[in-house]
């Protein structure tokens, strides 16, 4: 994570600055109607300071896991295999 | 007979090395216990349930057996609470929610099993921030629980009844959860000892789960000794559990483990584990590290650039998983939850899927960093957290300069680093702030090296007597 970071972290800056124009009360509704999300009338103005501390955040991690030593990273995940698994030997 | 206050202040060895001896009967340790309860409970809301009946019953069998000479195991008669998403049968398991309020246990988890197959004697249940989503224990259903120093202050979390009831003598140790600090928090600021395990050393079978890829269980006691004692009795492998690790031998290890720092090689991030403190913090750390070189350690500086995005993979895992799990919950009774609660599953209910796969690959990057630096180092040590006790109710803490910032951020700043890795971590007591205000420093160790841990954590505390304190909590007026 080296070239090229201080150029990812400021097009994130700017993503973050977009988001932060584009995440209005509108914007809440809709995502939670593409996540499916029943949101009672009002919830957004609890949710949208949450969201814009998380995305942002989100944003800045995004940029410097583009760089290219992150390129052969795996997510951590949770599956193991078991010896008791069905077929095992 | 000893006097029941006398009692309480044995630590959880010599309670069990007693009974052993048939020198204190499990009656007592219970009824004691069962009287400080009633005694300070009232002000501090750390149970939602107590086994009030069942534990003098089980106290009177676990005596009767030990007169027998039947010893059932290493916490024969010893009583402990257990935190409120830990399934124990026959009794609710609430989470310390509305939702699961009356949701009662047909099997105990496995770690309740195997505390009662060691001879446990269970008095209850503790209460925590609602589904452990939460750092304060600020719970609307069951109460905020108040810190046992000063119960105008909050006692953390998520395990705050844990924490609480451990300080103030009300069991001898408990179990509580962590996910992204909450054991270590609430034990950092109740003054005691706990330890986050190895992810997978314990099995998370029968426990309510918040963020699956970080969930873990563990315990919280007076010192890294009595700490050792339940984690012996709860860890290993599990088949109900297909994330736990193969049996490895602690109990071998934990028994030829030396409580010495001779040699130890400790890792510091400068720049992050001494930056962006409280002033009594970090004065508290730099003198338990001073301690420690005394003792024979060295210090080691180490640099992890990317330690910096630790909060926000932190949160986005956080946030991610348990409102997958919360859906079903969160579409049909939305307004059963706490606000706060509520707010964060919505919230994390709307987060790209893009965002929480770069965290769980963060993780990878961060996991990789610091096992390279365990070549050099044989712990890390830090801060718990970067502030001791806040006002009950607070959502913002000022940590320099009278800044006031997000509670949930702030405090997860150095244990959100072995929640996202994996790596087990120790907090125990270094110091009290101008209030008397405890102060924890984390232990970090490699992966499955809990015996480890209990040895340098062990060291420290016979060299130092922080975690011998306790609350001057005055019983209530009858």
């Amino acid at each position: 994570m080296a070239d090229g970071i201080e150029e990812q972290a400021g097009g994130a800056a700017a993503q973050a600055a977009n988001l932060d124009r584009a995440l209005t009360a509108e914007a809440v509704r809709t995502l939670a109607a593409a996540a499916g999300l029943p949101l009672a009338p009002g919830r957004e103005a609890a949710l949208l300071p949450i969201l814009r501390a998380w995305l942002s955040g989100g944003l800045l991690l995004n940029a410097s896991m583009q760089d290219e030593a992150c390129r052969d990273l795996l997510p951590v995940t949770l599956f193991r295999h078991c010896r008791t698994d069905p077929g095992s030997p | 007979m000893q006097q029941a206050t006398d009692l309480l202040e044995l630590s959880l060895c010599e309670a069990a090395a007693l009974v052993k001896s048939r020198a204190v009967s499990p009656v007592e340790l219970v009824e004691a216990v069962l009287a400080r309860i009633h005694a300070v409970d009232g002000r501090l809301h750390a149970y939602i349930t107590v086994f009030e009946a069942q534990a003098r019953q089980v106290a009177r069998a676990a005596e009767l057996m030990i007169a027998a000479g039947h010893d059932l195991g290493p916490l024969h008669g010893v009583p402990l609470a257990i935190k409120d998403n830990i399934a124990v049968k026959g009794f609710r398991t609430t989470a310390g929610s509305k939702i699961l309020g009356d949701a009662v246990s047909t099997e105990d988890a496995t770690v309740a099993a195997r505390l009662r197959q060691a001879g446990a004697i269970f008095v209850g249940k503790l209460n925590m921030h609602e589904f452990a989503w939460g750092g304060t224990s600020a719970n609307p259903h069951f109460g905020t629980v108040a810190n046992p120093w000063n119960t105008a202050r909050f006692s953390a979390g998520s395990s705050g009844g844990s924490g609480a009831a451990v300080a103030a003598r009300m069991c001898f140790g408990a179990l509580g959860t962590d996910t992204g600090g909450s054991i270590r928090l609430p034990a950092a600021v109740n003054g005691v000892t706990g330890i986050r395990p190895t992810y997978g050393r314990v099995s998370n079978h029968g426990i309510v789960p918040l963020a699956w890829s970080m969930d873990t269980a563990g315990p919280l006691a007076r010192s890294a000794a009595d700490c050792a004692l339940l984690f012996d009795a709860i860890a290993g492998p599990d088949r109900l559990d297909p994330t736990t690790c193969e049996d490895d031998g602690f109990r071998q290890r934990w028994r030829d483990q030396q409580a010495d720092v001779g040699g130890l090689r400790i890792g510091v991030i400068p720049g992050y584990f001494d930056r962006h403190l409280q002033p009594a913090v970090q004065g508290a750390v730099a003198a338990a590290l001073r301690t420690l070189v005394q003792m024979g350690a060295r210090l080691f500086e180490i640099d992890v650039p990317i330690i910096k995005h630790n909060i926000a993979a932190q949160l986005t895992v956080e946030a991610a998983e348990p409102s997958t799990y919360h859906q079903r919950w969160l579409h049909r009774r939305p307004d059963d939850y706490g606000d706060d609660v509520r707010a964060l599953l919505e919230a994390g209910a709307l987060l790209p899927a893009t965002h929480y796969l770069q965290a769980q690959r963060y993780r990878s990057a961060l996991r990789r960093d610091f096992l390279a630096a365990f070549d050099r180092v044989d712990v890390f040590v830090c801060p718990t957290l970067p502030f001791t006790a806040t006002p009950l109710g607070a959502t913002t803490v000022a940590i320099e300069d009278g800044v006031e910032e997000d509670m949930l951020a702030a405090i997860m700043r150095f244990t959100g680093i072995p929640s996202l890795t994996g790596l087990p971590a120790i907090s125990v007591p270094c110091g009290f702030d101008g209030d008397g205000l405890p102060i924890g420093m984390q232990i970090i160790g490699r992966p499955m090296s809990e015996s480890f841990l209990f040895g340098v954590a062990a060291a420290y505390q016979q060299s130092t007597g922080f975690h011998l304190r306790a609350p001057l909590l005055q019983a209530q007026a009858a």
